[in-house]
């Protein structure tokens, strides 16, 4: 048997309904400490201007015609094209889970 | 949409988890509060301010861990869970005598008949329990749980809380002997 029998004065005393505590302001003070809410539009903008920078830097090194010939010849010589995929695809993933992070 | 107070507190969670919505969270403090201070209060041995400030930590925490909430408890039940955690911590951190006053762990003395104030009484009687006593029965009679909700809150064998429980309630009965005319009158 799970439950103590109803008639026994002992579980009328503590079956007692606890009378309503009133707030007073302790939702208040809660939220209050919560910390500050989530900027979900801060992450994506930080790693997109970080990308964007990137990029810029890289051109502004190399010239976009020069990067180019440079990724034709790597091509011509039989040098894989791995790092630039994985680049790329690391950036997709990137602001992929950028943007999904809640 | 509807307004946070005509939600569920699992729409009311989703808002929290979703937007971070603090207002969402305030209304399930609104209607968890009072369960959870009453409980603090009892297991702190009416200590309101020490018990407030465990109240207020259980819902901070609540608030960090709500992704881990699975749903397959009530929240109440979690909230409950949380409670009797940080208070069990603050208990192996603190001395005694910081929780609770010097009648703690005392068998207490049986009151005069003419006790004016049975709640008193209840009281002083409840701090003359061990704490494992003291939290079985709180669980089980304040907050309402079943024996089966309050041994998953305490993470105790069932054989556990039903041995807590009638020890518990045979000093309770024999400290308010005194008292059962009144309470069947």
């Amino acid at each position: 048997m799970n439950q103590p029998p109803e008639n026994d004065w002992l579980n009328r005393v503590l079956k007692d309904e606890p009378p309503y505590i009133n707030d007073d302001g302790f939702t208040a003070r809660v939220v209050a400490g919560l910390p500050p809410k989530r900027r979900h539009w801060l992450r994506p903008v930080i790693i997109g201007t970080a990308t964007v920078t990137g990029i810029l830097l890289t051109f502004s090194i190399t010239p976009p015609v020069e990067l180019l010939n440079q990724i034709l010849a790597w091509t011509y010589y039989g040098i894989p094209l791995i790092p630039v995929g994985l680049a790329l695809a690391f950036m997709v993933v990137s602001v992929k889970f950028a943007i999904d992070e809640p | 949409m509807p307004n946070v107070v005509e939600l569920s507190d699992s729409d009311l969670i989703a808002r929290v988890l979703l937007d971070d919505d603090h207002h969402a969270f305030g209304e399930l403090v609104k209607r968890h509060q009072s369960n959870i201070r009453a409980l603090l209060r009892k297991l702190t041995g009416g200590n309101t301010v020490r018990a407030d400030e465990l109240a207020q930590d259980t819902f901070l925490r609540a608030y960090r861990q709500l992704a881990k909430f699975r749903g397959d408890a009530k929240f109440a039940t979690w909230l409950y869970r949380i409670a009797y955690n940080l208070f069990q911590s603050e208990v192996r951190a603190a001395k005694p005598t910081e929780l609770f006053d010097e009648a703690v762990h005392t068998e207490p003395q049986p009151p005069a008949v003419a006790a004016i104030d049975f709640h008193e009484d209840l009281t002083t009687a409840m701090r003359g329990l061990n704490e494992n006593e003291r939290v079985a029965i709180t669980l089980c009679y304040t907050t309402g749980l079943t024996q089966e909700e309050a041994a998953a809150v305490l993470q105790w064998p069932l054989g556990t809380v039903k041995t807590n429980i009638l020890t518990a309630k045979e000093k309770l009965r024999r400290y308010l002997a005194p008292w059962k005319d009144y309470s069947t009158a």
